[in-house]
């Protein structure tokens, strides 16, 4: 979706800004209602739904897959995450074809950056590795729905829900003729008539209370903004997206700084920004955590957009 | 296979309107088969794709890589999604009312959120639905069904599951479940003597889909009554 | 390169003619153009033509690793090419719409339909398979491309052999046809794909249209059907509004055709293996090149057949049919006859029979005249051709007529070897 504003009302936000107000009521560093659903799609291991201001619309999908890989030739074993965003052609007609597919690239780079340390932030992600040269490859595929200003932050958001949401099945691993195992899925014995397809597995959660948050802030004027909506990007000077790793109550840690677009920033408005993203973060986390745990879950069926 | 009769279609839920830079939208559901729809324009399109005496519908489908069983690589731009992108622009072509917008371009867009059997059916039906939210005139609401065989019987609205097989199956499109066919396409072999039954029964179920088409569609011009005034 | 579009007379012309009945080549309205089908000396490869439309398809085999998600089938790929060649409004190297169509039509007839035993492709699995290439070129481009294309490609691959293979413990060994026999493909049925163009909402409707009267057509509907009398794929390839009725009734001429037309599929291949069995050198493609006339030491100018062709055609076909009955035919052409033609057969025969003997003698006279004037116009050099091809048709064909061809001596042997020449550049 294309915005165009006249210099006139560029102004007039611009200069609302640098007075910490906002068109919509918020101040600099609040950002937009955000509604989080899980658990949305019966075909994922693990999904959810982020609504960033009733517009930006993003659903995260996660899908496991046995994955065999040569333990000798990679030491540092790499995180099982694959990450992939697409943008849909629903979100906007720029996006349609290979529109979206650069911008799409950048997003999901700047998440396989931020979750590159992800054996220290998710507790018991060592749990993934079943065998010798078998693990469990887990496939985050991001789609925009609808686009309305600061993906990046809704889909951090998305992914955490659906880590969160993402269960993983226990297995049984026995070792094999020739060094090879044998993997099965564990279920819970259970007596009567009952086939084996029909118990569901057992599974387990990964815990996802360090996981980093990916927060946009843009330089508006003199002012930083967190959550622009579309009307502001158009006089943005430049743009950071800041990633944010929780390491205790109340602490953050950057873990990863990139600059978007083009525009030029000194240092210190550099430290500036990323202080005010870590102080909003703070608020957002604990809101997410809150979220997570209180989250009822849907019933099976339920259509998720209505 | 999930319960249902052989001529009994899936609940099919939709909602209407809910992308608001799109002229017009749709999410729609047949059971866990799930498609948003979004349509754009007429707006003056591109100058390659003008034409002078009508307008252009350009289509694209995609479907979302955790939509079906397995991962897929890409979301579009295989051979299949362009396939059906190019079925579902010649199927709208001759829906939409083209001639009223001379040199200008409708784009529609389909993503498949979920897929769970007959996703080109309900694709059909989320863009008619997209098409009338956004009040391009048409020749009516088209309504599609897949329908397959099974020893001879046909049934409708297959899931993914039953797909899967060697399982004869005809997507098949009308206009406001009149005998008017705008879509139809077969996979795999066919016996002539099953067509007929097959053609019938995917013919009457259109005019059933139809129908929840039309009631959702009714229902929703008249809530936005008051606004558009 | 655009096309130039008809002009309006043209298309109210046709379309006016079309509704009355009639079409701008003596066609009624559900009669198809003639069929001609030939098998190359190569293994796997075929021409067909259907009217104008002419296609060529090669089919070849390579050993590939197979998708890790089908590990035991082999893979089987169309590649199509619209050239400049057939229609200058093809650009090189970039496939348009049109081709697009074109190619995933055949794929979903040739492939999706699941008439060619993938299973049996395999040879090691998730290691090897035989990966089958499909190769179709259009030469020439007048109306029901697809099913030209389509014919071609499934004799091609009727035709086909692949090379026969052992498999030892740590290698696969390929065999040349020398040492083993290649072994065919295991083909399940032979979809044959027939298109309709519909006229006035559906309600008329045109069998095998060509170039000009697709483009004044409202729409057209494509019909792959087998033997078996099973439907194998069905598109509506432009947008026009059917009622169910009128596509059951597409179907059902469709089926018929199929029939037709799969049987004239199975003769010629079968034709050629028991030529091939005899150890007779295959014709191939040069009965369809066209003939260099060597006269006393000159080259004249070589012609294209086009526009002749027909009668020609029609000439041979008829004097085969006749043929028939003595003894087995043994040149690879094979039309398919009208059957609405059928019946003016035997009557034509006799006159046939005369006709040629006239036109024999006349080439007699003109080969022995010392050289052929460039005042000689065209239609003469139409006209000798016309012979010259005849004689190549029927040269190996009847020991009668052989009997007059041998009066002409030298000019046979000639000919001849330029067959030959001509072949030697085909390949």
């Amino acid at each position: 979706m294309e915005v165009y504003l006249s210099d006139d009302e560029k102004l007039f936000l611009i200069a609302g800004i640098e007075d910490n107000i906002r068109n919509d009521g918020r101040t600099c560093a609040d950002f937009r209602q955000v509604v989080l659903e899980q658990g949305v799609l019966t075909g994922t291991n693990g999904s959810c739904r982020v609504q960033l201001g009733h517009t930006t619309d993003v659903l995260a999908g996660i899908k496991l897959e046995l994955e065999s890989f040569d333990k000798d030739s990679e030491k540092n074993t790499p995180p099982p995450f694959k990450f992939f965003v697409d943008f849909s052609a629903n979100a906007s007609s720029q996006f349609a074809g290979k529109g979206g597919d650069e911008y799409a690239e950048e997003l999901s780079a700047a998440l396989t950056t931020a979750y590159s340390n992800s054996y220290d932030i998710l507790g018991n992600l060592k749990k993934v590795q079943l065998a010798d040269g078998y693990r469990w490859k887990i496939y985050v595929d991001v789609t925009v729905l609808q686009w309305n200003g600061s993906v990046i932050d809704a889909i951090s958001l998305g992914v955490i829900g659906a880590l969160h949401n993402l269960s993983i099945p226990e297995v049984e691993i026995s070792p094999d003729d020739g060094g090879k195992v044998s993997i099965v899925l564990k279920r819970p014995r259970t007596g009567g008539n009952v086939r084996d397809e029909e118990v569901p597995v057992d599974t387990w959660k990964l815990d996802v209370s360090r996981c980093p948050l990916l927060v946009t802030v843009s330089k508006i004027g003199t002012g930083n903004v967190i959550d622009c909506t579309p009307e502001e990007e158009t006089c943005i000077r430049s743009q950071l997206w800041v990633g944010l790793t929780p390491i205790s109550n109340n602490d953050f840690e950057v873990t990863c700084v990139k600059q978007v677009g083009s525009g030029l920033l000194e240092i210190e408005s550099v430290n500036e920004m990323i202080s005010l993203s870590s102080g909003a973060v703070k608020g957002l986390h604990s809101a997410l955590l809150h979220r997570l745990k209180t989250e009822e879950y849907r019933k099976p069926g339920h259509s998720f957009l209505l | 296979m999930d319960g249902r009769r052989p001529s009994q279609i899936r609940n099919i839920n939709t909602r209407l309107g809910l992308n608001r830079n799109a002229e017009g939208s749709c999410y729609i559901e047949h059971g866990n088969t799930k498609v948003l729809c979004a349509v754009y324009g007429p707006y003056e399109g591109k100058a390659s794709k003008r034409l002078e005496n009508r307008c252009s519908i350009v289509c694209q489908y995609s479907a979302t890589t955790f939509s079906g069983l397995e991962r897929k690589n890409r979301p579009r731009g295989d051979r299949k999604s362009t396939e059906i992108s190019r079925l579902l622009e010649k199927a709208f072509e001759s829906v939409i009312l083209t001639d009223s917008f001379p040199r200008s371009q409708i784009d529609i867009f389909c993503e498949v959120i979920q897929g769970d059997g007959s996703n080109l059916a309900a694709c059909i039906n989320a863009i008619s639905l997209a098409l009338a939210d956004a009040g391009i005139p048409m020749k009516g609401i088209a309504s599609a069904v897949t329908c397959g065989v099974i020893e001879g019987k046909p049934i409708v609205d297959l899931t993914s599951r039953e797909e899967t097989d060697l399982l004869p199956r005809v997507t098949l499109a009308t206009i406001s479940g009149r005998d008017e066919v705008v879509l139809v396409e077969l996979q795999n072999r066919l016996h002539i003597d099953h067509l007929n039954t097959v053609m019938e029964t995917a013919k009457s179920t259109c005019a059933d889909v139809y129908e929840c088409l039309a009631v959702v569609a009714q229902q929703h011009i008249r809530a936005c009554a008051p606004i558009l005034g | 390169m655009r096309t130039q579009p008809l002009t309006i007379c043209e298309k109210t012309l046709i379309v006016e003619s079309l509704r009355a009945g009639k079409r701008l080549d003596f066609r009624s309205r559900e009669e198809f153009r003639n069929v001609k089908l030939i098998v190359g000396s190569e293994i796997g490869t075929a021409i067909c033509s259907i009217g104008q439309t002419k296609v060529i398809c090669a089919v070849s085999a390579e050993i590939t690793e197979p998708s890790s998600m089908r590990p035991q089938k082999g893979v089987i790929n169309i590649d199509v090419d619209l050239s400049p060649m057939a229609n200058y409004s093809h650009e090189h190297d970039r496939m348009g719409q049109k081709g697009m169509e074109l190619t995933r039509l055949l794929e979903l007839i040739i492939r999706d339909s699941r008439c060619i035993d993938v299973e049996s492709l395999c040879i090691r699995a998730g290691k090897e398979v035989w990966k089958i290439k499909v190769d179709v070129r259009i030469l020439d481009e007048d109306g029901s491309i697809l099913d030209c294309a389509c014919l071609a490609a499934i004799t091609a691959l009727q035709h086909f052999k692949r090379p026969n293979v052992t498999l030892e413990p740590h290698h696969t060994l390929v065999y040349s046809e020398y040492e083993k026999s290649p072994i065919p493909l295991n083909i399940y049925h032979m979809p044959i794909c027939t298109t309709i163009g519909l006229l006035d909402k559906g309600s008329t409707i045109i069998i095998d249209p060509t170039e000009k009267e697709s483009e004044c057509l409202d729409g057209t509907i494509v019909v792959a059907c087998n033997k078996r009398k099973e439907v194998c794929a069905l598109h509506q390839s432009t947008n026009l509004i059917l009622t169910t009725k009128q596509i059951e009734n597409c179907v059902k001429l469709a089926m018929s055709r199929a029939e037709e037309l799969s049987s004239v599929v199975i003769d010629v291949i079968r034709q050629d293996q028991r030529e091939r069995s005899a150890f007779k050198r295959p014709s191939g493609f040069a009965i369809t090149s066209p003939a260099i006339i060597l006269n006393e030491n000159r080259v004249v100018a070589q012609q294209i057949r086009a526009p002749i062709k027909m009668e020609i055609e029609q000439e041979e076909i008829e004097e085969e049919e006749s043929e028939k009955q003595r003894q087995a035919y043994q040149s690879s052409v094979i039309m398919n006859e009208n059957p609405l033609r059928s019946d003016g057969v035997k009557q034509e025969e006799i006159d046939e029979e005369q006709m040629i003997d006239e036109q024999l003698a006349n080439i007699q006279q003109s080969v022995n005249r010392v050289e052929l004037d460039n005042k000689q116009s065209l239609d003469r050099h139409g006209e000798i051709q016309e012979v010259d091809d005849l004689l190549a048709g029927l040269g190996d064909d009847d020991e009668e007529e052989e009997s007059t061809v041998v009066t002409l001596g030298d000019t046979v042997d000639e000919e001849d070897e330029i067959v030959l020449v001509a072949k030697k550049k085909r390949f």
